[in-house]
This record gives structure tokens, sequence and C-alpha cells, in this order.
């Protein structure tokens, strides 16, 4: 695919970067305040560019304090560094929400120089992501999904603006190709694209590349939306079994707020745009009202959605 | 400074421009029948001047923060010191205040725990020693250099909730692994447990591989752990390490050898079940559980669901339309007339059936949806959402519609979790001479008095330990001194007795040795047995000594007779009193025929014996095999039809027996099956009274919103009265205009509490007349109309004594008001709020209610605890006369009572005894009080002797 030339470009890239590194971690070994540096980033698990820089995490004692992020340079080459104290590292690994931006970091990261063995571990098992975070993430990236996808439809119908339409388009395909790698059980990352591009050639060729080729008419695009919908229609019910056995459990009305944080006190993950108003469209749960106040101090009663869901019901209409 | 504090031209409330001079460093009484102006004196005029002269005195600073208080109604006072009120007035309803946190004696029982406690494995319980963070690290870092170690901390999960919770909650925190029975598990993985199983579940807090410099994150982690395992840490040395002798060695000697745990080192404030992580998880630290409660919700049985009978749970929601249509009942039967099924239903769902849901469209018109439902009740509902609100710490601000909405539906159970203890679990595993905490909490003074002086400290802990013992005993001694002996640490602020609450703040002034004070006091003997007021009296007379003045409004003729100086308010009560009738030294004064209490004391008047005691209707009441609290496997026989009185010094079971017991049970039987009676085997013959009425000193309401009026209820009828007038009927307003609870008719700025009220941390709230309506609670339109001449403030301003005259053509408001003036109740005002109201007047406005109701026959059993108090001699006898008439129209009157002059009227008495707490709880004499002063070993008896 490359030329013999630009090979042999990268490599002398590679190897500037690579000597830069070196001595950045080379001066840091001398500092007695910092127990491990750690590489992410394009040099960790892609290709370096031109114009890439370094992102590294440091890792210090307890006792010592630094910014968040630094950034130095070397031989002209900068160094983003983001720094934690040992314990909020080691917490914050833990308790991340697995398949976010940080996860992302670490999952093809390297450990440069560290005098506490027990780190290597905290970093490996940071790559393991749980049944049960996969559940909370695919609720949250279907949610993602759909506040594209009526982005969507409304730039293409209502505004009747064809390219702002394709815009929220590629957002919602970013949702499907997250939603394609969680549930295979791999972490999503920041070029999930290409991830779920290996994982389900026959979808994202269409969705992604086709749909990046293709005129942008609202014919087009249209198309391109229904082979959306059939995809997160087909998968629909994975994702939101959470929801749907939590409500088959109570037999009762609950309403959208007590649902989320039913699902959040048991994940210890966050879920914040939770989306139920496609189960209700398509027939899966029934929507009512409970009356709440907005401030525990209001009088006024407001409406709040609530919902209910029977599992023998719904097999009868099958 | 002038030996006397010299009041000039006191004015307030009733009294008539009095002057009068009180010796500094003396003990006072101030004595006089009910409403003569005793509590006018001292507290409106002496005690309101001397606050405002102090807070007048504090820095500019402080005082733009807290408005100025109206000056009393005094002409002026000079003499005055710092001034310290001791009331009844329960102001405290914190619930985590206790006897312990008053008297600060757990403070140093606190420190006791930490300073010698010795911790438990919570699995096995074998004793565990305590180490401190660097002692750890220390064993840790002598490990050889690469051994992995692991450290854990046990958790333990909320009652009744899944452990999925726990686990989320630990996730939270920033941790992923955990160890449950010995196998490691990842919680971003689903795990299945047994949920009634008790699992042992670790937190993996952190893995270590020691080498050099591991000091700092080591001793990071080590508090973690401890804050996580609530005290409790586990230390694991992985299996893949190499063994040594150190390695194998580790565990001995350090924490329990079978489980690895060591317990860190306790602070004195670990033991503070207030601060959220000791506290039992359920419970948070309140001891008790707010629950749901079916008859709070029942607003009017009388009405339909649609009219509101279960106020928001009407015919507009759609699970009540649900329930409604699936179960055939109508929403407009009225709520009493429907099936015990269906009512039940309500309260408690209809047990898993699936119903079809029904709804309304964009309408409003109701359907029959597709969809099945069931409905869990609205006790579960209620209890859902509030539980919870408590577990996520987003209950509503006090005093929100929400809040309210709570308050009005729910009350107190014990936790279940903790059953009342507070702590977690991992705090009462530390315990000194095997009693953790929560038990010492549960001793009587006496008893943990002589615990404490058996403590022994090693050499280390010799400083501290002397003085925690030093500190402790002193504030015991003084309690025990003053007649709390029988008392307890854990016992709740909010459930003592007027008096009890007094004496243990009588207590504390004495320990805090501030001298040169002055102290106002209301009736500090209230709840004590004859046997016992001398103690007050010793104890006021240390207060003088120390350097301060003290002030008392007593009706006990033996703190009176013991007084430095007398004065006496009167002659009569409400207008007919409010002069000094007699002030002097009581050698001086006793023998004076103007001194009225003096006659009594004298015995020139008496309480006339019964000419005759009344025979019971033939009809007993048996409480077989009471064992609650101290009470000693005893059997009660409660004659019917006459006046019974239970006696016995204080401690001595009579609450555990008439409260805990005889009422909540005979209360569950006709009322609410749910609530629980005290320990006991049977009660025999329900079948003989036909209702049970509980008559206790609780207030009337705990709002300025209701009062005497109100409460008794011909309000309602004076605002009839008012919407009658030809001024109301031409501008249309109906009666909701003459409340000042409604909108209608209130003052907008106060919204008719006729104040604003200012919080102040260290003193009693701050309470000012609203600037608007000027303390009138209505609005300028209705304060227009008059009926006879008088608008509705001013009706509401009357005392009961004027109102008696005012409506005396109306027939029902005069029997009601007269009813009261009997009582002694003639000089309260009719609109008095209810929070100002003494734990006596409540009682005796309550007897109002009840006397004023009562047409036929009946066999009623009516309870009062302590009736007399706040009662002048004069006005036991109007008690006495109005009981009599309640037992002579056919029921029966239990008191509790100390005073003589009632036990000496009643016509059967049950004396329990002989002394309080574990001591008492054994019947000491049953009879005619002629046959209980034969009884040597009863003091009611000896007492009684001498009155027969
Ligand atoms: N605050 C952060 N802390 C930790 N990781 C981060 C943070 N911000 C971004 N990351 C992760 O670090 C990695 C590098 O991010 P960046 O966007 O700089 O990419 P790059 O691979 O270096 O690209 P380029 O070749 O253009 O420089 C990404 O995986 C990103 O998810
Ligand atoms: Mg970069
Ligand atoms: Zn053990
Ligand atoms: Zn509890
Ligand atoms: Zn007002």
């Amino acid at each position: 695919m490359y030329s013999k030339a630009s090979k042999e470009k990268k490599a002398s890239i590679r190897a500037r970067y690579e000597k830069a590194l070196g001595d950045y971690v080379e001066k840091i070994k001398h500092d007695p305040y910092v127990i491990a540096v750690v590489l992410g980033g394009s040099l960790a698990y892609y290709d370096v560019g031109e114009d890439s820089n370094l992102d590294t995490m440091i890792i210090v004692k307890d006792n010592a304090d630094s910014a968040t992020h630094r950034v130095f340079t070397e031989e002209g080459i900068t160094i983003d560094s983001f720094v934690m104290k040992r314990d909020r590292f080691r917490r914050h690994l833990e308790g991340i929400i697995q398949g976010g931006q940080y996860h992302s970091f670490f999952s093809k990261a390297k450990i440069l120089y560290t005098t506490d063995d027990s780190l290597r571990d905290y970093i490996k098992d940071s790559n393991y992501f749980g049944s049960k975070d996969r559940e909370i993430q695919l609720l949250n990236f279907y949610s993602g999904a759909f506040y594209s996808m009526y982005k969507t439809r409304k730039f293409l119908y209502i505004v009747g603006d064809v390219y702002g339409s394709y815009s929220f388009y590629m957002q919602m395909v970013s949702c499907l190709a997250q939603i394609e790698v969680t549930l295979e059980g791999i972490i999503p990352l920041r070029e999930v694209i290409q991830q779920a591009l290996k994982l389900n050639p026959t979808v994202f060729n269409k969705v992604f590349i086709e749909a990046s080729e293709m005129k942008k008419t609202e014919e087009n695009m249209t198309e391109m939306i229904k082979a959306c919908e059939e995809y997160l229609d087909e998968r629909m019910e994975i994702a939101y079994k959470p929801v749907l056995d939590y409500l088959a459990d109570v037999g009762e009305f609950r309403t959208l707020q007590e649902i989320r944080e039913y699902l959040e006190s048991k994940s210890g993950q966050r879920l914040p745009f939770l989306n139920l108003r496609e189960i209700v469209r398509r027939g899966w749960v029934l929507d009512s009202v409970e009356e709440k106040r907005i401030t525990d101090r209001s009088q006024p009663l407001l409406h709040e959605p609530s919902f209910l869901y029977d599992p023998s019901m719904v097999k009868e209409e099958d | 400074m002038s030996n006397n504090i010299s009041v000039k031209g006191a004015r307030a409330n009733n009294l008539k421009d009095i002057d009068v001079e009180i010796p500094r460093n003396q003990l006072t009484v101030i004595t006089g029948v009910s409403g003569s102006g005793k509590s006018s004196l001292l507290f409106d005029v002496i005690f309101s001047e001397g606050q405002r002269k102090l807070l007048e005195s504090m820095s500019s600073f402080s005082k733009r923060r807290i408005p100025m208080m109206p000056k009393a109604d005094v002409t002026s006072i000079k003499g005055l010191s710092p001034v310290i009120a001791i009331g009844q007035i329960r102001s405290m309803h914190n619930p985590r205040s206790t006897v312990g946190t008053m008297t600060e004696i757990s403070n140093y029982i606190r420190l006791l725990y930490a300073t010698v406690g010795k911790a438990h494995c919570p699995y096995c319980e074998v004793e565990i020693v305590t180490k401190t963070a660097n002692h750890m690290i220390e064993k840790l870092e002598r490990l050889p250099k690469g051994t992995e170690v692991e450290l854990l901390a046990p958790v333990f999960k909320i009652y009744g909730e899944q452990y999925e919770v726990l686990f989320g909650e630990i996730r939270e925190k920033g941790y992923k692994k955990v160890r449950i029975d010995g196998k490691f598990k990842d919680i971003s993985e689903k795990i299945e447990l047994d949920e009634f199983k008790n699992h042992h579940i670790e937190v993996i807090v952190d893995k270590i591989i020691v080498e050099d410099g591991i000091y700092n994150h080591l001793k990071k982690s080590v508090e973690n752990a401890f804050t996580l395992g609530s005290g409790y840490i586990l230390f694991e040395i992985k299996e893949s390490s190499v063994e040594t002798k150190e390695t194998i060695s580790f565990y001995k000697n350090y924490g329990c050898s079978d489980h690895h745990i060591v317990m860190g080192e306790l602070k004195q404030n670990h033991f503070s079940s207030n601060i959220l992580e000791n506290s039992c998880r359920t419970c948070r630290g309140l001891g008790v559980r707010i629950q749901a409660e079916k008859q709070l919700f029942i607003d009017d049985p009388e009405k339909s669901i649609r009219q509101g009978a279960l106020g928001h749970f009407n015919a507009g929601r759609r699970m009540v339309m649900t329930l409604s249509k699936n179960y055939n009942f109508s929403l407009d039967t009225p709520y009493k007339d429907l099936p015990e099924e269906i009512r039940d239903m309500m309260f408690h769902g209809n047990k898993g059936e699936k119903i079809s849901y029904w709804t309304k469209n964009q309408k409003g018109e109701w359907y029959e949806s597709r969809w099945k439902t069931h409905y869990e009740g609205l006790l579960n509902e209620t209890n859902r959402l509030y539980w919870h609100a408590t577990r996520k710490g987003t209950l509503p601000t006090p005093g929100s519609a929400e809040q309210n909405f709570y308050t009005r539906h729910m009350t107190e159970r014990p936790c279940p979790d903790c059953q009342g203890k507070k702590l977690n679990s991992q705090r009462l595993f530390v315990t000194v001479n095997g009693k953790n905490i929560y038990e010492l909490g549960n001793m009587d003074m006496k008893e943990l008095l002589g615990f404490i002086k058996k403590v022994t400290f090693e050499e280390k802990d010799k400083k501290v330990g002397d003085q925690i013992v030093k500190e402790s005993i002193k504030r015991l001694e003084l309690l025990i001194e003053i007649g709390l002996d029988y008392i307890n640490l854990n016992r709740r602020a909010d459930t003592l007795a007027g008096g009890e609450a007094q004496r243990i703040r009588i207590a504390n002034s004495i320990g805090s040795e501030m001298t040169g004070m002055l102290y106002c006091l209301d009736e500090p003997t209230i709840g004590l047995h004859p046997r016992d007021s001398y103690k007050v009296v010793r104890t006021l007379k240390r207060l003088r000594d120390l350097g301060c003045t003290v002030m008392v409004v007593e009706h006990d003729l033996d703190t009176i007779k013991n007084a430095d100086t007398i004065i006496e308010i009167g002659p009569g009560p409400g207008s007919f009193g409010g002069e000094i009738v007699i002030q002097g030294k009581p050698e001086e004064i006793m023998e004076d025929n103007r001194f009225l209490t003096g006659q009594y004391l004298t015995g020139r008047k008496t309480i006339a014996l019964p000419s005759e005691r009344r025979t019971s209707n033939g009809k007993v009441l048996k409480i077989l095999g009471a064992k609650e609290n101290n009470l000693k496997n005893i059997d009660i026989e409660i004659p019917l039809g006459v006046l019974v009185s239970v006696t016995g010094v204080s401690g001595s079971g009579k609450s555990s027996l008439i409260h805990d017991i005889l009422f909540r049970k005979l209360y569950s039987i006709f009322y609410d099956k749910r609530i629980m009676a005290g320990k006991h085997d049977e009660i025999q013959g329900v079948e003989n009274i036909s209702d049970i009425r509980n008559i206790d000193q609780s207030p009337i309401g705990r709002t300025p919103r209701s009062n005497p009026a109100t409460y008794v209820g011909f309000f309602d009828k004076i605002r009839k009265l008012f919407k009658d007038t030809e001024a109301a009927k031409q501008r249309n307003f109906g009666v909701s205009y003459f409340s000042f609870n409604h909108k209608n008719g209130r003052c907008i700025e106060c919204e008719g509490e006729g104040e604003k009220r200012t919080d102040l941390q260290f003193m009693p709230d701050i309470r000012n007349k609203c600037p608007l309506c000027n303390g009138a609670r209505y609005n300028r339109d209705v304060l227009e109309i008059k009926y006879r001449g008088k608008n509705i403030a001013e009706i509401l301003d009357m005392s009961v004594e004027e109102a008696l005259e005012f409506f005396e053509h109306d027939n029902t408001i005069s029997y009601k008001l007269k009813v009261m003036n009997d009582l002694g109740l003639g000089y309260l005002k009719l609109g008095q709020s209810a929070t100002t109201l003494s734990g006596g007047e409540a009682q005796r406005i309550k007897l109002s209610k009840e006397l004023g109701k009562i047409k036929r026959k009946k066999n009623n059993l009516y309870l009062l605890d302590e009736p007399t108090v706040g009662l002048h001699m004069e006005d036991i006898q109007k008690l006495l006369t109005s009981l009599n008439k309640i037992v002579d129209d056919g029921n029966t009157v239990l008191v509790v009572e100390h005073h003589l002059d009632v036990i000496k009227s009643s016509d059967h008495v049950i004396d329990l005894g002989p002394e309080g707490g574990s001591e008492g709880g054994s019947v000491i004499a049953q009879g005619a009080p002629e046959e209980i002063a034969k009884v040597e070993e009863s003091y009611t008896g000896q007492f009684l002797k001498e009155l027969l």
C-alpha cells in the first residue's frame, strides 16, 4: 500500500519520536516522586504523523502535588502529560465508565517506566469490559443514536438542510459503531468506526463508506436512515433488556427518573440521557403520568412520564 | 451591684403595673393559682428583658443578623445579670439528641471506647487488637521485598436491599474488584447471589508489592480501607508470593489469625452515630425508620373517595380509577361504607393480581387500556418513595409540601436493622469490659456509675483514662443527686417528660460551674414522687451556692417551704390576678391569712377527703404477666367505673405498665391492629369497656395554627356567627374568610401565624409580631367585620373567662367554655398558639374536649398522665371535680399521679416499686388508699398515712 519512500520516512519519524520519548523518561527516572510513566495515543497503538504529539500519563506519589495537565517538549515534540496521584489513578481506572475516553487511553497503553509493579495489573485489568458495564453503555449509546436520529430527520424533512442532516447522520453512525463494538464485548476506542468496519463490514460499508461517497440527496439519505433504523431495531431488545427486566419485576408503573436511578444505583455508572420514547413507540411499554413537583417546595403538580411493562402480554401479541 | 433585682411597672399580660424586688443569690419561689401571672412575671418580664439586654450587649455584627426583640412590657428592671431560662416546653425535636448528648456524658463514653475499647473480628468475634496506620505499614514493610499483599475492606449491605446496590455503591467509590466468600469477582460483571444469605464481601482496596518507598501510597491505601471497612482492614499475602518465616508469622498476634482482619485506630468521633460513616446504614443513625401509617391517610371516613376521604388518593388518579373499575366499587360511596377488603386493598395493594389499567385519552376521557398491572398499595408506595429518598440523601427540605406530606402520613418505628442501636455493627463489635457502647447507654445512671468506677487503664492510657472517669462520675453523680438515677443515656431527648428534661439542664448548669447567672425555672419537680422532690430543692440550693440567682415557678409544697423567699401572685386567675399578694421569707409569712398557699402549707386549708369511696361496677380489666422493661411478670387488676391512681417513684414502671402495655394493647384492639404493645401475656375484660382515650401531655398541635378554640372545636361555630353577619353577607364572605389558616382571610405577610420567626442557633427562636397585621393574623378586609362589636381577632384574643361572658347567649359555645373554665383554664386566650401551651395545659384542654362531648352513658376508659402538672392546690380541687364527673357518668378514669391529694381522693390505688429502674417493677400494694397506707414497704403508703 505504501511506497518505499513513504515507509522510510515513517520509520525516521518514528525513530525521532522514540528518541524524544526515551530522553524524556530517562530524566523522569531521577524524580523520586514519580511512580510510573504510561504512554497512550499515537505512538502506542497507531501511526505517528509529522504533527503528532505524545500523550503520556504520569503517576506520582500520594503526597506529591501537580497540575493535572502539563505540557512538556522534547526535541521539538510536544508531550502532553496527565499527572495523577497513585490513589486517584487507581480508583479512576476501576471506577471509570468503561468504553469512555480514558478507557481508550489505557486500552492500548504501554508502561514505559515504573517503580511499582502492582500498577501493571491495574492497567492490564482495565482492558476488561464487564457485562454489567456493557449493559449500561449500550443504553447510553442507544440514547445517543436516537438523539442523532431525531436531528438527522429534523434537518432532512423539516429544516430541509440535507448537509446539516448528514452531519448528524455521521454522529449517529458513530453511535451505531459503538453499539456494534460493545455488543461484541470489545471496548470502543476513538477509532470506533474502524473497529466496527472490521467486525461488521456489510452494514458499516453501507452506512459509513457508501454514505460518505453518495450524493447527498433526500432520497439517498432516506435510504441510509432506513438502514440505520433496521440496525437499531434488530438489537434494541438486547439493549433495553435491563429496563424491561426491571419493569417486569416490579409489575407497576415507574417514572423515568426512578428507572434511571435504579439502573445507576446497581451499576455505579451514570446514565444521563436514558431514552424510553422509542420503546413506547414500538408498543413494548405503556406510558402514563405520575404527579410530581419540580422542587420539593413547589405546590403545582406536574406530570412526569412513567412506564409499565407486562411481559406476558407482549408474548400474546407475538 | 445592688443586692436586688428591682422590677418597676410590670404590665405584661395580666400584671397590674406591679413593682417587685427579688433578692439576688437566693432561691425565690413564685407561686399562685394557675393563670395568676407567675409565668408572665418570670418569663415575659424578667427573662425576656434579660435576654434582650444580653443581645443588645453583643457586637454590632451579630446584632445586624438578629432582629431586635421587642422591649418587655415593663418600665424598668435593674440588677439583671446574664439570664438562662430552663423551661418545660420541649423545644427540641431533634431525634438525634439524647440524654447522653444533652449531658455530654456521651462524649466521655466515646472517648473511653476509643481509648480502651477492645475490637472483635466481625466474622468470628475473636478479640483483636487495634493498630495505628503507621504500625500496620511498619509491619508490612518488614515483609521480604517483592511480597504481594492485598488490602481488603469488609463491607455489609443495607438491610432489605439487594447485594447489587452495595456493588453499585462500591463501584461509585472507585473500586471494581471484590472477594465474595473467598472468591474474587469483578463487579462490572453481573453477579448472582442468594439475597437471603449472609455473604462475606470484601472490597479489594489495593494491591501492593513490598518495596522501598511505598510508605506514602501504603498510608493512603490503609486510610481508604479504613474508611470503606468502617475501621476493619484485611491483609492478604498472595499465595504465589514466597513463603518465608516472615510471611508465615505475619498473621500471628496480628488481628484475627483466621480471617486476617485488623482494626484500625478508632477516635472518639468514630462512636458518634451522628456521623454517617459510623451509623447504621439503614436508618442513618436515627435508630428509627419512618413508616407510612394507615390511619394517617384517612382524612374523613364519612366522605367518599371522590370527595377526598383519602386526601390526594382521589378519583383523579389513574390507579384509583383502575381499582374501582376492576373491583366494582363506587368512588362515591362514603369510605366507611366500602367493603373491608376494598379498604384494605387501597393500603396494602392487591397482592399481585393482574388487573387492566385504566387511563385517560387526550380529551381526558377514561378508557380501559390493554395493559395489565397490579397495585402495591398506598403504604408500600409511600414507603418506597420515602426510603429511596433517604438512601439517596434527597429527602425534601423541612417545611416543604413534600415533607409535609410525609410527616402527615408517616410515623416512626424501631429500625429493623439495628433495632434502635443507631451505630453500625462494626462499632458495636468494640467493647469495654465485655459491654458495647450501646449496652452502656442502656444502663441506668446508678449502674453506669458502678461500671465506670470499675474500668481500669494501662499505664499509657492512664492520664486520659483518669480524666474520662473523673468527668463522667461528676456528671453522673449530679444526675443521680437530682433524682434521675433511673434514666439512661440512650433515652431520646424528645421522649423526656418536661420535668425530666428540665432537671437534666439544671444538672448541666451546676456541672458548668458558671457563677453570677440568673436562672428562671418552670416547675422543676414535675414527674417526681413526693419522696424525691427534696432532691430538686437540694440541687437548686447548690446552684444558689455557686453564686447564682434562682427563680422558680413552683406548686410543690416542699419546694415552696424550702425557698429563701416566696412571692405569691394572685389572688385569682386572669383579670382577677396579676398582683403581688404577699412576699417574704417562709417563716415571716407562713401564718399570714392573705398567703393562700400558706394555708395549704400549714394545713389550715386542705383538699377534703371524699366522704365515701365509690365501689366499682363489678367489672374489671386484668393485665396478666406484664414484663415490659423492668416489670417483673406482674398481674394487675383494674376495677372499672371508679377513679384509679397508679403510683410509684420515678422509673418504677408506671409508664411501661399503663402506656406501653395497657394503652397500646387497647389502642391496637380498638383502632389499629398493627400497633405493638409492650411485653405481657394477656389482657382480660376488654369487653367491659367501650373505648379508650389517652389524655396525655403532648402538644395539641405543633404549629401556631392550632389553639384552644380550634382544638376544642367551637371555633367553627364562631366563624359561622361571623359569616351570618350582615356585613359578611354583603361582601359574600364565607366561613373560610374567618380562618387564619385559609388564604382568603389570613394576613399575607405572616400567612396567618401572627408572627415572624428567626432561628438562632444558640438561643430559643426569636418571634416578632408580624409588622403587617400587628399580630392579628387576618387581613384588613376581614377585620372590618364585627360580631356584637368585636372582630374575629379580638375574639381570639379574649380569655376563656371573658369569652364565657361574651357568648353567654350561645348554648353550644358557652357550654364548652364553661367546661374549660371549670378545669382552671379560664385565663387562657382562645387563640393562644399551641406551641406556647405547657404540657399540663395541653392535657387539660384535651380533657375539656372530652368533657364537652360526654352525653350518654358509656364505659370509656380514660388514661391521664400526671394531670396535676402546673396546678395550684386550688386548681387541683377543680380537676378532681371534673374527674369525678367523668366517673359518675359511668366511665373509668386511670391516672398516673404523684400528687398525694389526687391519690388520696382515688377509689383504688395501684402502687409500683419499690425503687426505680431494675430495682422496681413489682406491685407493692393494691387497694383503697386506706389499705395502701397500711403497707410498710410502700413509700406512697407512708406519705398517705399522714393525710388520711
Ligand atoms: N484527558 C485525557 N486523559 C487521558 N486520556 C485522554 C485524555 N484526553 C484524550 N485522551 C485519550 O488519549 C488518546 C490520544 O488522544 P489524541 O486526541 O491526542 O490522539 P493521537 O492519537 O495522539 O492523535 P494525533 O496523531 O492526531 O496526535 C486518545 O485515545 C484519547 O481518547
Ligand atoms: Mg495526539
Ligand atoms: Zn475472625
Ligand atoms: Zn438502624
Ligand atoms: Zn401578619
